[in-house]
């Protein structure tokens, strides 16, 4: 957080959205297109090797009674596995790679940003939002290969009077429409305003310890407000991650189960 | 011979063994589950701000869907600004619907904790 300090702009010597910018490490140009690798594009990477490393290496001793990390593999596989089973049912089986590897993912990207001087890849909405488009453009595809045009059906609710028939089809597919923008907005907001949140604070105490005096000792209510604030955005990381998983459950299930 | 040479006896023993088990480890649980349950509503009170969030994020999604698609349509068919602003209703009554859907959801996540309180679901 020293580091943002020195290169702020605002009033209060922090800028807090200092930290979302994102840089070019090695610079690539592919015909025209800037395809840069950014330090987002490290950090993603980072979170992908972590994955494969727990998941790879924890589970190479494959012992009986596992130790520390082979139990910390053996747990997330449960915990999504259940997630599952109970919310699509043994047709999900055949889904629970993906679902497993998007958990994972999001999990190991909110929590490397909480890392200090790291970059929290989830705070950007266009890595939220490709996550959901393609969650949203597989869920649709599923449906359609399983049902065929009576995927459609999911548009039109039972029991809907023929008048109000093209008045509803509209809502409920401008509804099916908003579910990408739903579930990556809601990724993206949470991990964003508690990174923004955390940087303000600290300017806080930065600009008390800078007025000296009095002032210094007030320094020690912003830092007790972080401490706190850090273990809810903790929680948050792992509950925000949870909950892009089971919707994607949730749509999955809806496409496999029409009702 | 110390051990049972009839494999059949064996074998129902050992299920009968494993039946009493099987009934002590859910009467275990049971107790476990009914200690546990506290922390976990402490633990709701918390995430009702996510709660609120997300009922929020789903009441603007159906805003912007229904923004965007107008807006496309309009783009389109050459009939600006008229199909944005009957879209942009018509994305209100979406979000509207996809926050009667959310709210629905968590009732009913919050009537299965009531009946079961030996199993701790999470919060969404």
């Amino acid at each position: 957080m020293s580091a943002s300090a020195d290169q702020g702009g605002g009033g209060l010597g922090v800028d807090p959205m200092h930290q979302f910018e994102v840089r070019s490490i090695i610079d690539i140009n592919l015909f025209g297109i800037d395809a840069s690798f950014t330090n987002a594009a490290m950090w993603m990477v980072i979170a992908a090797a972590s994955v494969i490393s727990l998941t790879v290496f924890a589970m190479s001793g494959r012992a009986m009674v596992p130790g520390r990390w082979q139990s910390v593999a053996e747990l997330s596989y449960e915990f999504v596995a259940n997630m599952v089973r109970d919310n699509v049912g043994s047709a999900g089986q055949a889904y629970f790679p993906f679902i497993f590897t998007l958990f994972m993912f999001v999990l190991f990207s909110n929590m490397l940003g909480m890392l200090p001087y790291s970059f929290t890849t989830t705070s950007h909405i266009i890595v939220t939002f490709a996550l959901a488009l393609f969650i949203f453009l597989a869920v649709t595809l599923i449906g359609f290969i399983k049902h065929g045009a009576h995927y459609l059906s999911l548009f039109v609710p039972k029991g809907l009077p023929a008048v109000l028939l093209p008045l509803i089809v509209v809502i409920e597919v401008i509804s099916y429409l908003s579910r990408p923008i739903s579930l990556s907005v809601r990724l993206f907001a949470n991990m964003m305003a508690g990174h923004t949140m955390l940087k303000v604070f600290a300017g806080f105490v930065i600009g008390f310890l800078g007025a000296g005096g009095l002032y210094t000792g007030l320094a020690i209510a912003p830092i007790a407000f972080m401490v706190a604030f850090t273990g809810l955005e903790i929680l948050v990381a792992f509950l925000q991650a949870y909950v892009f998983a089971i919707l994607t459950c949730i749509y999955l299930n809806d496409a496999l189960h029409l009702h | 011979m110390t051990y049972p040479t009839d494999p059949e006896s064996d074998k129902t023993d050992s299920k009968a063994d494993l039946a009493a088990l099987d009934a002590k480890l859910r009467a275990h649980a049971k107790t476990q589950g009914e200690r546990r349950s506290e922390p976990v509503d402490a633990g709701k009170r918390g995430t009702a701000i996510g709660m609120a969030f997300r009922l929020s994020t789903e009441l603007v999604a159906g805003l912007i869907a229904g923004g965007v698609v107008g807006w496309l349509l309009d783009h389109w068919l050459g009939t600006k600004p008229w199909l944005l602003l009957i879209f942009f209703f018509l994305g209100v009554a979406a979000g509207i619907l996809n926050v009667f859907r959310t709210a629905q959801l968590m009732a009913a996540d919050a009537a299965q904790d009531l009946s079961k309180p030996d199993k701790p679901s999470g919060d969404r």
